[in-house]
């Protein structure tokens, strides 16, 4: 064993720091299984409820992520290869979508397809509440994870298998389906686990436009068995299963062998140009009007109906949730900050490659376990241990600073992984200690990815629902369980009016983390 | 001055081990190391200056055994192909860097830094930020940064191959100059033979981890 190394004890430390969240973490779901598995709550798991449930939640899940996948896959590609108008206001915007809180986006969608929506009034015998409810706000949530990850993959593909297939006499189409498609497969394979993944964990959507209980979802049907019925063993039996469908489709993420986005970042000629005018504008049309659907009206609607509804609101009732947000949100964004921090440093030093594997694995983890499977777990190790009933404050900021970790532990990863090698043999045979590299490089130098992990959490947990009402307080309310309670109550105009707040500070948040990304 | 000796060193690699038996590199003087990619070359180096673990054997200085020491202990400057400069501090943040570190006082670290900016004539590059360098000037000042320290033993690691003829004749004179003036024992690897018949006073060739030749270029 090298000396040196065997003497870094900064990334052991770090480690060290780590255990007692990972503890906190693993334990409650480890928990949860015992005593799912231990016999008492078998007969619930397969009892016609919950089979009911499971199948509407999954099969929910499946379509939403084949529905998400068809819009956004079609927008990589004609955003990557076709001349677009407005191509960068479609990217842009299709950025926002993915970081809006759910609470918005339902808004935002009852607000044009809804009854007395801008376009659902003129729709005579639909309703929104139910699958068409679901699926639109699915669509709209998760295009961007396919376009993000698809269109990264066609921008930094190489083109010489194309050009060849080309001058060997195949058509455009068959290139395109033979070779473009077959390049891109990994990465739509990882979008669609990826959101299949979010959609099987969906409250909000599920709660808001399910529309009663035959659209009962797998979260929703936690809530209810935890805060109306009081029927623990059912939540737990659910939380169970949730936890072994998402994370064996979180396990499946990695299968595809080629990297979802390949090395090669060079000049990309485009080779499925459209020669012919009217057909450029047919593909326009079709991209603006898809886009427009299910986006941009709703967007606009909720900017119209939220400073339409402005008198309305109670200022005081607004300023309160506004603080109370605004402390929690800053809770979270500390805490997530300094484990993503201290995954990505140990991940990216030299310790054991286990260990490393294991927080790696960890970091990641939270993406496949919602912010209620993780609550009833922890509610159900409480209850078990110590007499707990009700609140729960450091519990919410827990378990949303979790639900935060993969994105920050993402975002620092990737900074730490450009720093090379090199840079820091040069900083040590200059006389650096660890401590040194770590506050004179590696700090500075990540310094813009910890405001990205930093802003990025905060706003995360702006828009957060699940904990919060599991675990509700007595105290203000913060904005966005605001906006659920009166959604609730059939209080739209105010619903909407705290909703434009939201959505300026969510603003505000994505403005703060783009400034730093293009910094980094 | 003391002189850099290596003594039975082995250091694992997955094809092969790095073996040296004795080498020994006088203060002032610069042995170069020629070889194939994937001989060793660099594994020697990053041994030498800790950043490899070793199986056995001993790097010493003097009478110091600089193998027990960690690598920001053992005095060791290294320059590498890519500059790896500080992306996040200028040029002259850069050069201070090793200055910063042994916590020399500012004026002391403005006046050192200033001199070794004229001398390699970068003074105008002082409050550039590393993406505004040129693959030449980086290297420059990647050197600054070795030599500012002072330390006893300097590491070249093919610092001339990312760079054109006219550029290398230059820092390859600049390096040659140093060397003799500080006294410092100089290890260069390079692929370039020319680099060699430049600089080095003695040669030797790797292959496969072992130095099959040791030849003196100048007395």
């Amino acid at each position: 064993m090298d000396k040196w190394r065997a003497m870094n004890a900064l990334p052991i430390v770090f480690f060290v720091l780590l255990l007692p969240f990972f503890f906190a973490f693993l334990g409650p779901l480890l928990f949860l299984f015992i005593n799912s598995f231990s016999g008492i709550d078998r007969e619930v798991i397969f009892s016609g409820i919950s089979a009911r449930i499971l199948w509407f939640n999954y099969s929910q899940a499946f379509l939403s992520s084949v529905l998400a996948g068809i819009v956004g896959v079609f927008f990589a590609f004609v955003l990557c290869e076709l001349k677009i108008f407005g191509k960068k206001i479609i990217t842009k915007i299709s950025e926002i979508t993915f970081f809006l809180p759910t609470l918005l986006v339902v808004l935002a969608i009852i607000g044009v397809w809804g009854n007395h929506g801008w376009l659902g009034r003129n729709l005579a015998n639909s309703s929104l509440y139910g699958w068409v409810g679901i699926l639109l706000a699915h669509v709209f949530l998760n295009f961007s994870v396919y376009l993000r990850l698809v269109g990264e993959q066609l921008k930094r593909s190489d083109r010489t298998e194309e050009k060849v297939a080309l001058s060997l006499g195949a058509s455009r189409w068959n290139a395109l389906l033979s070779i473009t498609l077959k390049k891109i497969q990994p990465a739509i394979f990882q979008s669609f686990i990826l959101v299949f993944v979010y959609c099987s964990s969906s409250f909000v959507v599920l709660m808001l436009l399910g529309g009663g209980p035959r659209f009962s979802g797998v979260e929703t049907a936690i809530y209810q068995a935890v805060k109306v019925d009081l029927d623990l063993p059912l939540a737990v039996s659910l939380a169970t299963i949730q936890v072994l469908v998402c994370v064996t489709a979180h396990l499946f993420y990695k299968l595809p062998s080629q990297p979802s986005i390949a090395s090669h970042e060079g000049f990309r000629e485009k080779l499925y140009f459209v020669r012919s005018r009217k057909k450029s504008l047919v593909i326009n049309l079709i991209v603006w009007i898809v886009f427009g659907l299910i986006v941009l009206l709703p967007i606009l609607n909720l900017l119209c109906s939220g400073f339409s509804g402005l008198p309305e609101l109670s200022i005081e009732e607004l300023k309160n949730s506004l603080m109370a947000s605004s402390v929690l949100g800053l809770k979270v964004a500390v805490l997530a900050t300094f484990l993503a921090f201290s995954s990505a440093y140990v991940v990216h030093h030299p310790l054991n490659s286990v260990l490393k594997k294991a927080v790696n694995f960890f970091s990641l983890l939270p993406v496949a376990i919602s912010t209620m499977v993780l609550g009833v777990a922890c509610t159900l190790t409480l209850r078990s241990f110590w007499t707990w009933e009700g609140e729960f404050s450091w519990g919410v900021i827990f378990i949303q600073s979790l639900s935060c970790l993969p994105i920050g532990f993402r975002i620092l990863s990737m900074a730490f992984s450009k720093i090379e090698l090199e840079v820091y043999s040069t900083a040590k045979s200059l006389g650096a200690s660890d401590v040194q590299v770590l506050t004179h490089l590696e700090m500075p130098i990540v310094k813009s990815a910890l405001a990205t992990c930093f802003v990025t959490s905060f706003g995360i947990s702006l828009g957060e629902v699940g904990a919060l009402l599991l675990f509700e307080s007595q105290g203000n309310p913060t904005i966005s369980i605001l906006i659920f309670k009166l959604m609730g109550k059939y209080h739209f105009n105010e619903a909407y009016s705290i909703g434009i707040v939201l959505l300026i500070l969510m603003a505000l948040v994505l403005a703060l983390k783009e400034k730093w990304e293009i910094y980094r | 001055m003391g002189n850099l000796q290596i003594k039975n060193l082995r250091v694992p690699r997955p094809e092969f081990e790095v073996c040296v038996n004795d080498l020994k590199i006088d203060a002032g003087r610069v042995l170069g190391i020629v070889g194939r990619s994937g001989c060793g070359k660099s594994t020697l180096l990053n041994a030498i200056a800790g950043f490899e673990p070793l199986c056995s054997g001993e790097v010493i200085f003097g009478d110091k055994i600089l193998s027990n020491l960690r690598p920001e202990a053992r005095k060791v400057s290294i320059v590498f192909q890519r500059s790896a400069l500080f992306s996040h501090l200028t040029v002259s943040e850069n050069i201070c860097f090793g200055l910063k570190i042994k916590k020399m006082a500012k004026s002391q670290q403005v006046e050192l830094a200033s001199y070794w900016l004229s001398r390699l004539q970068i003074s105008n590059l002082a409050n550039r930020y590393p993406n505004e360098l040129s693959g030449g000037e980086a290297q420059r000042v990647a050197l600054a940064r070795s030599l500012i320290v002072d330390f006893p033993v300097l590491l070249l690691d093919e610092p001339f191959s990312a760079l054109d003829t006219d550029l290398k004749t230059e820092l390859r004179g600049w390096v040659k100059q140093i060397v003799k003036e500080r006294q410092l024992a100089t290890i260069l690897v390079s692929h370039d033979f020319d680099d060699i018949q430049e600089l080095a006073d003695e040669f030797c060739k790797m292959e496969a981890g072992k130095i099959t030749e040791l030849s003196k270029l100048r007395i």
